[in-house]
């Protein structure tokens, strides 16, 4: 009963203070009933009744009386705001669910080892303590309800499996930390995590715990497999794959190539099979010559089980006419291709050209591009290319510049653009940012206090977008928040496009336009889907495979129109495939958070204003229906002669 | 009054009533009611010796057969009664509010008005506290006599006695009298008043009205302190379940003196609700209890 007590409290106390008018209630009926008086016809009677009777002065108020002192009562503890607060600490968990998680550890997979001594640590922690569990892949999401306790944690966690995607625990820790208010998170992660004190403990801030995992194992795993020369006729065509181990010592391995039945399914070999030695660290290109017409293919690397812990990369695909990657212009007078990051992202194919070569280029050349980065440039004349220009000079006549400053606040931005998409733009930091003039035919999508520091919009087709702060080079999770809106940008200059051989599983695809899609995927599983122009959809890609995509669009038989394409999703992800040496994640063991209500708490007062409304009510229905009692219309008294 | 005071099936059922009355008086023209008088009326009274003059068809041979001496019979005349309607328009009976007991005891004076003026007799209504009103003879004075109580609205107080003296003032024919009030008084001070009345040879019928709220004490709705709506009087009160019962043990026990004395002066004592109907108390009450026949 005392922890039952000391978990209960009130946030505004003082509040308290309006009990006591409860004495004024009461001083209000005394003197109502006091007052309270009626003419009668005679007291002939009642004076004789009144003569038998001792006179005291009792407060008998009615039922309303009761119903209004309630009422008061619920309104000033609401007022208070009592604040249930359960015992304990409020715990995330959060669980790296990537595909890294499906690597072999013994007999049975990291994520079972990790599953097995997270439910060893709730052992030992208090019973009061309240979890809510996450995974990090391919996205932060929560497993169950919030705030559990560990018996109902340890049945989620049988629930969990192992993604086939990458993930991201710093932004996912970031995102915990903003969005929700616990004590303490623990990840856990079979990658190494070094904590690094950031020095802002205090009751505003989330501490950070690993828990100690340790992993060994080796592993084979393909990169990149490539279809080339497909013009090539009766000469035959090369299959390009790239094969890596991530091993302490070289290790000998076997790459075929199969064929790709309808299903989707692996079919007949293509070819002998390669024996190939791969060192660490170095990744081997090894090249087939296929003779045919190429199709779509499935390579398949394969050695001793000791090296070989994880299989889910042990695979790829390939198909003639999916998209060779996204190919990004660079304009840049002093960031070279290699140093800005961008080749870091699977499916791009980065060229750089200065800005005065970049002048030089015939529109044809320049059209080549998927889309255009200016980096501390700009062009002369909008090219008929999509473009970001990231930090441009004064004076460029796409995107105005009004003015640079320092240490800008923000003050507002455009939650459901599709820049912003999963961006924690409060956590967008520069030490300086370029402010905007916003052109007419753009938007401001993110603002600070002298004006728009991001701007997009479209212009004659092409879609445009200026950022006024520093993107590149692109860290990845170095810089997690600026990678996610590099990524946006990215995402969104390309188009429709998307990042079609970038694809792993967990990506999505938009689908837009008014058209009827079918999608024809690995396992021959088949899905329909309508889109239109005010409802786009998408479709996730759920496995790695082959995905055959087929669209309608036009109501009339003479105005059908109908596209196809091939897109090819494979798990590429070195962070996740490269296990030996394993990537040691950096985290800091204290994260800020915003001044949220306390997490665990049950704030009350809803509850007793919506009792107390309801108690007026119905006292309000008193008075305006009075209950009476029905007088007998002739009493004992009554007699005739 | 906005609506017809009654439905023409009960004006009917009164022309067929009588009021009842246990004496017989002198009245002032022919009517149906024995009268002191004797006359030529339907009634056998009495015999005399004959005298020359009498008329011959008078003479009872019966009794000169067995007498050898000329009688000749002599008849009562039937005359009209002259009704008294004394109506309490006091304060008391304008409460409780809007128990319709003033509507209810002024509705049953008009029935025993109309009563009597279909009968041929004559009625006079007098509002205690105000004016007599003129006789009103013949059913067709109805709605005159409505129109004269129509405006009657319960107020003031005075002395029950006094104004009961005052109404009788300019009556010099006894008659029927049909006093109407709630008798939330004195026992002494309605005894006083019926005696007058008796002084002067009324044949009188007390109709006492009472609001059923006057009847059964209603704890709920009964307030602390009351007040006399005539004398301003306030009384405290600490009612209890216990109170019910102790009210209608003294209600009874001043209903039950005034019906000692009524049963001993040879007066009707009726005691009526206003929440009964009207025309139940007039065709049922009334001749059960020998007001009307």
């Amino acid at each position: 009963m005392g922890s039952l007590l000391s978990s209960f409290y009130f946030a505004q106390p003082l509040a308290l203070l309006l009990a006591p008018l409860a004495a004024l209630l009461v001083l209000a009926y005394l003197r109502k009933q006091s007052g309270s008086r009626k003419v009668v016809a005679s007291v002939l009677i009642l004076k004789a009744l009144a003569k038998h009777q001792t006179i005291k002065r009792r407060f008998k108020p009615p039922l309303r009386f009761f119903l209004e002192l309630l009422a008061l009562l619920l309104l000033a503890a609401a007022a208070a705001a009592p604040v249930w607060q359960s015992p304990g600490d409020k715990v995330a968990i959060l669980l790296d669910s990537s595909m890294s998680m499906r690597a072999l550890a013994g007999p049975e997979s990291r994520l079972s080892v990790a599953r097995r001594a997270l439910v060893d640590w709730l052992d030992e922690q208090p019973s009061e303590n309240h979890y809510s569990l996450f995974t990090s892949a391919p996205a932060l999401r929560r497993k169950g309800d919030s705030l559990i306790s560990a018996a109902d944690l340890r049945s989620e966690l049988r629930e969990v499996e192992a993604e086939l995607s990458a993930d991201n625990i710093p932004l996912a820790l970031e995102q915990l930390a903003t969005e929700e208010r616990f004590d303490r998170v623990i990840v856990v992660t079979d990658r190494p995590v070094e904590t690094v004190r950031t020095g802002t403990p205090g009751a505003d801030s989330l501490r950070v715990e690993a828990l100690p995992l340790t992993f060994a194992g080796h592993n084979l795993y393909l990169s990149d497999v490539a279809i080339e020369g497909v013009n090539r006729g009766e000469r035959g065509y090369s299959v390009k794959v790239t094969a890596h181990s991530a091993s302490l010592a070289p290790a000998e391995a076997s790459i075929r190539l199969f064929t790709v039945e309808r299903d989707g399914s692996k079919g007949r070999p293509l070819g002998d099979a390669r024996q190939v030695t791969l060192r660490p660290g170095q990744e081997s290109l090894v090249s087939f010559v296929l003779t045919g017409e190429p199709d779509a293919i499935v390579a398949e690397i394969s050695g001793e089980p000791a090296s070989d812990v994880l299989l889910e990369d042990d695979r790829a695909w390939a198909a003639p006419g999916a998209s060779q990657g996204i190919r990004l212009l660079l304009v840049s007078d002093e960031l070279p291709a290699a140093e800005s990051g961008i080749p870091s992202l699977t499916g791009f194919e980065v060229d750089r050209v200065t800005a005065r070569d970049f002048a030089a280029l015939s529109p044809a050349e320049v059209a080549r591009a998927s889309f255009i980065v200016f980096h501390k440039s700009a062009p002369t004349v909008p090219p008929p290319v999509s473009s970001l220009l990231i930090l441009p000079p004064e004076g460029n006549t796409l995107f105005p510049v009004r003015s640079v400053v320092e240490s800008p606040r923000l003050t507002s931005w455009q939650s459901s653009h599709p820049l912003t998409s999963y961006l924690r733009v409060p956590l967008l930091k520069s030490a300086a940012a370029v402010v905007f003039d916003t052109p007419e035919w753009a938007q401001a999508v993110v603002n600070v206090e002298q004006g728009a520091i991001l701007v997009a919009g479209e212009s004659r087709g092409y879609r445009f977008a200026a950022a006024g702060i520093e993107l590149l080079p692109f860290e990845g999770q170095k810089t997690p928040t600026l990678s996610v809106l590099t990524l946006n940008l990215f995402r969104w200059l390309s188009g429709a496009a998307e990042l079609q051989s970038g694809l792993t599983p967990g990506s999505s695809l938009a689908l837009e336009g008014e058209k009827s899609w079918v999608i024809s995927g690995p396992d021959n599983n088949i899905v329909t889907l309508e889109s239109s122009e005010d409802t786009p959809t998408s479709f996730t890609f759920a496995a790695p495979g082959i995905y055959r995509i087929t669209s309608v669009s036009g109501s009339h038989a003479d105005a059908m129109r109908q596209e196809s394409e091939t897109i090819v999703v494979n798990t590429f992800s070195p962070q996740e495939s490269a296990l030996y040496p394993p990537p040691t994640l950096t985290l800091p063991d204290t994260l800020p958070t915003p001044a949220l209500a306390t997490p665990g708490a049950s704030v009350l007062w809803p509850i007793l204003l919506r009792v107390a409304l309801f108690i007026l009510l119905l006292d309000i229905l008193l008075q305006c229906f009075p209950v009476r009692r029905r007088a007998d219309s002739a009493g004992g008294a009554l007699s005739t002669t | 009054m906005a609506e017809p005071l009654f439905a023409p099936q009960f004006f009917r059922k009164l022309q067929q009533l009588k009021i009842h009355t246990r004496k017989a008086y002198l009245g002032s023209r022919q009517g149906i009611h024995r009268s002191l008088r004797r006359g030529h009326g339907l009634e056998f009274a009495d015999y005399r010796v004959y005298t020359p003059g009498d008329d011959f068809r008078h003479i009872d041979w019966g009794a000169y057969a067995r007498t050898d001496r000329l009688y000749v019979r002599q008849f009562r005349e039937e005359q009209d009664l002259n009704v008294i309607v004394i109506l309490d328009a006091s304060a008391s009976m304008a409460y409780p509010e809007g128990s319709g007991k003033f509507v209810t005891a002024r509705d049953l004076a008009l029935a025993l008005g109309y009563v009597a003026m279909s009968d041929g007799d004559s009625v006079m209504f007098s509002i205690l506290g105000r004016e007599n009103t003129p006789r009103f003879r013949g059913a067709r004075a109805l709605s005159r006599a409505v129109k004269a109580l129509a405006s009657v609205e319960p107020e003031g107080s005075f002395n029950f006695v006094e104004e009961v003296r005052a109404a009788l003032a300019r009556q010099k024919i006894p008659g029927r009298c049909f006093l109407i009030s709630d008798f939330m008084m004195p026992v002494e001070q309605t005894i006083a008043a019926l005696d007058l009345l008796r002084g002067r040879n009324f044949d009188v019928s007390i109709i006492q009205v009472l609001a059923p709220e006057e009847l059964r004490l209603d704890t709920a709705n009964t307030p602390p302190v009351v007040v006399d709506a005539e004398t301003n009087e306030t009384v405290e009160l600490a009612l209890s379940r216990a109170s019910v019962q102790e009210y209608a043990a003294l209600l009874a026990a001043h209903i039950a003196a005034l019906e000692r004395y009524c049963a001993k002066s040879g007066i009707s004592h009726v005691l009526v609700s206003s929440a009964e109907p009207v025309q139940d108390i007039v065709l049922t009450k009334f001749p059960a209890v020998g007001l009307l026949k």
